[in-house]
């Protein structure tokens, strides 16, 4: 646990692996294991690294496709499809603190899977865009893709736009955005064990509040993690801050 | 000698048709002006849209703000491009003697304003700070949130907004604690009493930096922490990163805070004052 004290464990544990001859396989959160392998250098106790690959687009495919029948799945062209264009205007919205206003801003938005498909000349079909979506979203994590999928599906039919982009567009503060990368990294965590890190000056049920209503968490039993669709939008917003490494 | 007298007339008019300067009415000096006004606007609207913008990429900032001071300079130098050949319609040898003889006749009566812009190319050419470093300058420490034509203007941690004119850059040494990068060296001392248990301590203060919400550590920021013995007390100095160098005073002190909350737990004593009895001598 991220506290003074809380590494005892993770301690003794690297001192048994050190100190014994049995052959000792573990699996690590990616961000815990950039956290801990920068502070306490844990990758030394552990010679072999195997890192688990982004899955690709068909890889995806593949592995959502595996558990139905060949045609089962329909999949459904709709409005939005035959209007999407390479480069779309979106509109960011822009606080002015002193007016307590916010203006839109247009940005411009590609859309890398009709890009990708437009670079070599390929025929699109509506399962390609679904499924380049899926990936894009659940930047190639199979477990986050097969949620996006599952939450999409309209049973037998599936479109595009129900893919929803969930983005970053949220107002979090330096220690809501600490607590969720704790989240982050540990995967699913008690609220106790948040609120000792969080620390008694900060209200740890204020901080969870918060996330929840950005809908970037789930509480299940007391214990909270992320929203796997949500995943992308956070890893990318806590690099920003150099909370994730 | 009738040789001589050709030869210098033509030198004499040559010269005069190289430095003759166009006359100068009020609509080109109207004309002028509308040039810089609007170099200065557009110079605002750059500023203040790089700004906005590198807010929002985070840590990223300060290389986004890196073009900030070479923008200004250049559509500064454009704008001025512009009046000497578009509007005055000088030729570029024209306006390299004129700007030699400007130089020099501004050189006597405005020294110091030569001087800052000289001084601002020679910080955008050089780079010892850029805009979001956190410098020392002379008497001046804070973060740069402005290389201007004449000053630098220096944020300083007590939300004082400093303008040191550029040409300090000469005369005073630059100390850049954070170099173009977003993280930042954090020094914490930390005293404690002789017969505490030190191992102990810097476990402690080595986790509470670790642990801090504002640290970053890699290959190349790593954590140390160091001990001192003095006399009467020990001392604990933790050398860490601060991930953002805003954070630089939050981050130093949680983990000063946190450090002692455990150093109590774990009867840690704080130095304790200690006074001499040297007798007589001191008399």
């Amino acid at each position: 646990m991220r506290k003074i004290g809380g590494f005892d464990v993770l301690e003794d544990f690297l001192r048994l692996v050190v100190s014994s001859n049995n052959l000792f396989i573990t699996t690590w959160n990616l961000y815990s294991w950039k956290y801990l392998d920068e502070v306490l250098n844990i990758g030394k106790f552990f010679p072999v690294h195997i890192t688990v690959q982004k899955f690709t687009t068909s890889e995806i495919k593949e592995c959502i496709l595996s558990g139905y029948k060949q045609d089962e799945i329909k999949f459904t062209e709709d409005v939005e499809l035959e209007k999407e264009n390479l480069i779309d205007v979106i509109k960011y919205p822009f606080p002015i603190k002193p007016l307590k206003k916010s203006i839109n801003i247009p940005f411009f938005k590609i859309n890398y899977h009709i890009f990708k498909a437009r670079l070599f000349k390929k025929k699109v079909t509506t399962e390609d865009i679904i499924f380049e979506k899926i990936n894009h979203l659940s930047k190639g994590n199979p477990g986050v893709a097969r949620v996006l999928w599952q939450k999409s599906l309209e049973y037998p039919t599936i479109k595009p736009s129900k893919i929803k982009d969930l983005g970053i567009n949220v107002e979090l503060d330096y220690n809501d955005s600490f607590i969720l990368s704790i989240i982050l990294s540990m995967k699913s965590v008690k609220k106790e064990e948040l609120a000792e890190i969080a620390g008694l000056e900060y209200q740890i049920d204020e901080i969870l509040f918060g996330l929840l209503k950005w809908e970037l968490i789930s509480i299940e039993d007391d214990y909270c993690s992320i929203k796997p669709e949500a995943l992308g939008s956070i890893v990318e917003f806590l690099k920003k801050l150099r909370m994730v490494w | 000698m009738a040789d001589n007298n050709t030869t210098n007339s033509a030198i004499n008019g040559t010269i005069n048709n190289i430095i003759q300067l166009p006359t100068i009415d009020t609509g080109i000096i109207l004309n002028a002006i509308i040039i810089l006004l609007i170099a200065y606007v557009l110079i605002r609207i750059v500023t203040f849209a790089i700004t906005s913008f590198s807010e929002k990429v985070g840590v990223n900032r300060i290389t986004i703000k890196l073009f900030m001071p070479l923008l200004k300079f250049s559509i500064y130098g454009i704008a001025l491009y512009h009046i000497f050949i578009g509007i005055l319609n000088i030729s570029f040898f024209q306006s390299f003697v004129f700007s030699g003889f400007l130089g020099a006749a501004i050189g006597f009566g405005l020294q110091d304003l030569v001087a800052d812009l000289v001084g601002g190319m020679v910080i955008i050419l050089e780079k010892p700070y850029q805009v979001g470093d956190k410098i020392y300058m002379g008497e001046y420490y804070g973060e740069v949130t402005d290389i201007g034509i004449r000053a630098t203007k220096i944020f300083t941690p007590d939300a004082n907004l400093v303008s040191a004119p550029n040409n300090m850059i000469f005369t005073r040494a630059v100390a850049s604690a954070s170099a173009g990068t977003a993280e930042m060296m954090v020094v914490i001392d930390l005293y404690i009493d002789s017969d505490s248990d030190t191992v102990l301590a810097m476990k402690i203060l080595r986790e509470a930096a670790m642990t801090s919400k504002y640290v970053f550590v890699s290959k190349k920021s790593p954590l140390t922490i160091l001990l001192k013995d003095y006399p009467f007390y020990r001392r604990l100095q933790a050398k860490a990163y601060v991930n953002d160098l805003r954070y630089q005073f939050v981050f130093e002190s949680d983990v000063t805070k946190r450090a002692w909350d455990e150093f109590s737990k774990q009867g840690i004593k704080a130095a304790k004052v200690n006074i001499l009895d040297i007798g007589d001598k001191g008399k």
